[in-house]
């Protein structure tokens, strides 16, 4: 129904993997626009879909630059006011620093003279996305990367190894295309290291759900325990954080950020009222 | 080597050298069937012909030995030749069905069986018409002359795999065998990630965010007598009907491993957006703007979890929606387990 050739398939991978790349492919004759790159993890990459925070960013009339985190690192973009993709740039300008953002976009690669490596995306769509988006993208990228990783060492393993191999102990054909790549252009690449990061990354997006979780458990404490007006007691949201396991200067701190964040305040000494 | 052709299957493949067709299916004899691939193949052959074969090679591919005949290989016609073959059909889950393997043995639970009836050489027959479905997937069958039993885990040794209306099917005849199956849990959600799915079966959840959505999603018309969809003016079969408010929607989700041309209807549409039926009814001009921009603001960008039926259409295939929602915490569990148990 959707007209025309198939859109370039979009890759989900982390700031890490793409600012670690050292590859470009040539663009063969005929072919438009910019080249492929080819990342450590192999992957062959034109456009991307990549979801953080924005940290920093810069608009003029022309062109916003942002940058935006995913805990692996962090993104480089730049979006145009002129041309097919402007909408992008006028949502991009809407968004204040901190807003959590899913983007897709093309991979402008650049090697300077000395040959280091910039990697700017040049947004097609820039949504504002909520923490479940954000959490949605970052289990899926670091789950696509770990695979790729296992696919690698077991091309390692061996220089025979080919595709039909990983394919038989059930590795997609992406994947197995992806291992053969970085084994043939990465092969002193740490890949240890980008699989403690990536775990890193995880282990860092479910420390936010269970404050997320948290701070809910402990505000409908709050609201619960107001019995008499002056506000909820301390014990009582202890008491009801007591069953979880959680310990008392997390509470402490969830208190804290509530405060700050203005969903509670404290009453008097030690009392609590959600706003 | 004597065998029966138990199936002919035929594709064509282009490449650098240009266009070409091989055949693909089975050979039996009376110790059981092989897949066979053959580059080339004599075009008068048919399915239950013996043929002896001189030159042919196996190979393992996909964890299964095959023959493979190449221009180097005789095939000759044995006439008079009769082989009784010996079935043996390979298990397979729901959502891995395919016409690569005609005849499997399925295990699931059938549900929402309905009887038709219908005249054949002037003698009434029954066919039983319904769903199958597993842990995996879920798909239509039929059977003709046999109840299935419903509701409670069977076995179907023998059922045969088709594809109707770009719909992978099952259907029971005679020869299939009916057994009572082993427990069967269906979970709450058989999540997938587009990459694993090959085939058109339904009761499939995939999860991702949505990178466009159709230009012309939003109120269409369609005719009350046979609810085709009108274009422009009125239906060309049946002028005269009333024209019928219906509103739909078709996007592309991006799950990061594949993307897919996704169709909502207005069941599922609706009560994502929240709204009411009244909403698409009696609408003017600028109310099928707000419709289209409302389903456009919903989708755009949004992280979603999705079932429906995947269907192939021409080569592609695409993804029905039956229920769809924007991905919230708690679906974020469902999301990572599904991903654990493939890591
Ligand atoms: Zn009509």
């Amino acid at each position: 129904m959707i007209a025309g050739k198939k859109r370039e398939p979009a890759k989900w991978i982390l700031s890490k993997e793409l600012k670690d790349t050292s590859v470009i492919e040539e663009t063969q004759g005929e072919e438009q626009g910019k080249p492929y790159i080819v990342t450590p993890l192999g992957t062959r990459v034109k456009r991307v879909i990549i979801a953080g925070t924005i940290t920093s960013s810069s608009v003029e009339d022309n062109l916003t630059k942002a940058t935006v985190a995913d805990n692996s690192g962090a993104f480089y973009v730049s979006a145009f006011a002129s041309g097919y993709n402007a909408d992008a740039k006028f949502a991009l300008d809407s968004m204040d620093h901190g807003s959590t953002v899913m983007l897709m976009g093309r991979v402008n690669p650049f090697k300077t003279e000395e040959g280091v490596f910039y990697f700017n995306i040049n947004p097609e769509i820039v949504v504002r996305t909520d923490s479940p988006g954000i959490e949605m993208w970052k289990s899926r990228t670091v789950w696509i990367a770990t695979r790729k990783i296992y696919a690698i060492r077991e091309a390692f393993k061996s220089e025979e190894s080919d595709s039909n191999h990983l394919s038989g102990l059930g590795y997609s054909a992406e994947e197995s295309e992806c291992a053969l790549r970085a084994r043939k252009y990465y092969h002193d690449y740490d890949f240890q290291e980008f699989a403690k990061i990536a775990e890193s990354v995880l282990k860092f997006s479910q420390e936010d759900s269970r404050n997320a979780e948290l701070k809910d458990i402990i505000l409908a404490a709050i609201r619960k325990n107001d019995n008499d007006g002056k506000g909820c007691r301390y014990e009582d949201i202890l008491s009801a954080t007591l069953r979880d396991g959680v310990e008392r200067v997390q509470v402490d701190e969830i208190l804290n950020t509530l405060g700050s964040e203005g969903e509670i305040y404290e009453v008097s000494l030690k009392r609590f009222k959600a706003i | 080597m004597k065998a029966k052709i138990v199936s002919i299957s035929s594709r064509n493949i282009h490449n650098e050298r240009g266009e070409s067709t091989y055949f693909y299916g089975y050979l039996g004899d009376e110790t059981g069937t092989i897949p066979y691939t053959a580059w080339a193949f004599p075009s008068s052959l048919k399915v239950g012909d013996v043929i002896d074969m001189k030159n042919v090679y196996t190979k393992k591919y996909n964890d299964t030995i095959r023959v493979y005949l190449d221009s180097r290989s005789e095939v000759i016609l044995d006439p008079s030749g009769s082989i009784e073959v010996k079935r043996v059909y390979r298990e397979y889950k729901i959502k891995d069905l395919s016409l690569k393997d005609q005849y499997v043995d399925v295990r699931g639970i059938a549900r929402s069986i309905r009887a038709r009836e219908y005249e054949k050489d002037g003698k009434k027959q029954k066919v039983y018409q319904g769903f199958l479905e597993d842990e995996s997937g879920r798909v239509r069958v039929s059977s003709f002359g046999r109840e299935i039993p419903e509701n409670k885990p069977i076995r179907a040794i023998g059922a045969r795999v088709t594809e109707f209306n770009g719909r992978i099917s099952l259907s029971i005849n005679d020869k299939t065998e009916i057994k009572q199956s082993e427990e069967i849990i269906i979970p709450q959600y058989r999540m997938y990630f587009l990459q694993d799915v090959h085939g058109p079966v339904g009761g499939i959840t995939i999860t991702g965010f949505v990178v466009s959505v159709g230009e012309k999603s939003g109120i269409i018309y369609r005719c009350e007598e046979c609810s085709k969809t009108i274009q422009d003016g009125s239906c060309p079969e049946h002028p005269d009907a009333r024209k019928i408010e219906d509103v739909f929607a078709y996007f592309t989700i991006d799950d990061g491993t594949g993307s897919m041309q996704c169709s909502a209807g207005s069941d599922p549409l609706l009560s994502f957006l929240k709204i009411g039926k009244e909403a698409i009814t009696n609408v003017d001009g600028k109310g099928k703007d707000e419709i289209h921009a409302a389903i456009r603001n919903a989708l755009f960008g949004t992280p979603l979890i999705a079932t429906g039926e995947f269907r192939r259409l021409k080569e592609d295939l695409s993804f029905r929606i039956e229920a769809m929602r924007k991905v919230e915490k708690p679906d974020l569990k469902a999301i990572s387990s599904a991903m654990e148990a493939d890591l």
